[in-house]
């Protein structure tokens, strides 16, 4: 019983682990390493094209669309970031352009409400299962009946141990 | 109440939140933005195709040590040769160039006119000129894109009409007429 117990801690710790792991190597910022050309083509792959409908810089044929793509290749050359560059395209054609949705202000919710729900539906399987769990441990039994699961109990644990033996 | 109940609220609210959230957004356009009419203009200054510098600030400069009958309302028109739009506009814009404004007033109001080339090429700019005519000065080097920008313009042709002020005063979208761009222009 508490070699299946142990084991089964051990694998939730890995499972936890591989998880931390994960989240740790996926946020790392690995722009630092990104060339300037990796950067521009980045960019305009997260900026609408303002002619189209929802379609981006990098994948439109619209002439608007070469010209913005040119200057997200100037803008990076010069220096600027990320940011600077998506909030000027934002500034001059509307927040739309942008394909990320901002991570502050009102749209922040699409990033939160993902990790909203899990927590809620977390939260509700967890007081689900607490409320079963003393419902069902909450009926009272006479003392022949507690008895009576007493020895079957005990003869339980005596089977399953002379099955682990064998 | 019980957790089933409890949980069909929660779901209600989320819903209603993402509702609100989609009826509340902006819409999600590609239509012109007109916000630059009534603010400064960008300045810029940039190379034309023969080889001479425009200057917006330096003309905005200018203006403010002339009377108002002597400042001068430029008119910016973002073109192309490949454009029908442009050919479609470009005896309204001969017409601009060449004769001064008169306006409501009866004063004769200086006006500059100056094309930006849009996605485009020297050789292609000129052979446009030269068939339709013109001589205003049409701008082309690695600054042009973020002029164009600068003007939120989406496609060409656009033409944007700065007052004396260095204010814009309108923006067209599309082939102008010589009524349409001098309407409101005074001195």
């Amino acid at each position: 019983m508490l070699t299946k117990i142990k084991s089964r801690t051990l694998s939730w710790i890995l499972l936890s682990l591989v998880v931390i792991v994960a989240l740790v190597f996926g946020s790392l910022n690995e722009k630092d390493t990104e060339t300037s050309a990796e950067r521009a083509a980045s960019l305009a792959a997260s900026i609408a094209c303002p002619q189209c409908s929802g379609q981006p810089v990098s994948e439109s044929s619209a002439p608007i669309a070469q010209v913005i793509k040119a200057e997200i290749k100037a803008q990076v050359d010069q220096g600027r970031s990320d940011r600077e560059i998506r909030s000027y395209y934002a500034e001059q054609y509307g927040e739309w352009v942008n394909l990320n949705p901002s991570s502050s202000g009102f749209d922040a919710i699409v990033w939160v409400a993902p990790f909203l729900l899990v927590g809620i539906a977390l939260g509700g399987l967890t007081l689900a299962f607490a409320r079963r769990q003393s419902e069902s441990t909450g009926i009272e039994l006479t003392k022949d009946e507690e008895e009576q699961v007493k020895a079957i109990r005990e003869q339980f644990a005596t089977n399953t141990e002379s099955v682990i033996e064998e | 109440m019980s957790f089933g109940k409890a949980g069909m609220v929660i779901l209600a609210l989320v819903s209603v939140g993402f509702i609100t959230l989609l009826a509340t957004r902006g819409t999600q356009s590609n239509q012109p933005n007109f916000d630059l009419v009534g603010e400064p203009a960008p300045l810029f200054s940039s190379q034309t195709i023969s080889g001479s510098e425009f200057n917006l600030e330096q003309i905005l400069l200018e203006n403010r040590s002339l009377t108002p009958r002597d400042q001068v309302w430029v008119a910016i028109n973002f073109f192309a040769s490949w454009c029908t739009g442009c050919i479609v506009e470009h005896d309204e814009l001969l017409t601009f160039h060449s004769e001064s404004v008169v306006a409501a007033a009866g004063t004769r109001c200086k006006t500059r006119l100056v094309s930006i080339a849009f996605n485009d090429n020297k050789k292609d700019i000129e052979t446009f000129f030269e068939k339709y005519g013109g001589d205003w000065p049409v701008l082309l080097d690695e600054g042009t894109n973020r002029i164009t920008i600068d003007y939120s313009v989406m496609t060409a042709p656009e033409t944007i009409l700065v007052a004396p002020s260095g204010l814009v005063v309108k923006k067209i979208v599309g082939p102008i007429t010589y009524d349409k761009l001098t309407d409101g222009i005074e001195c």
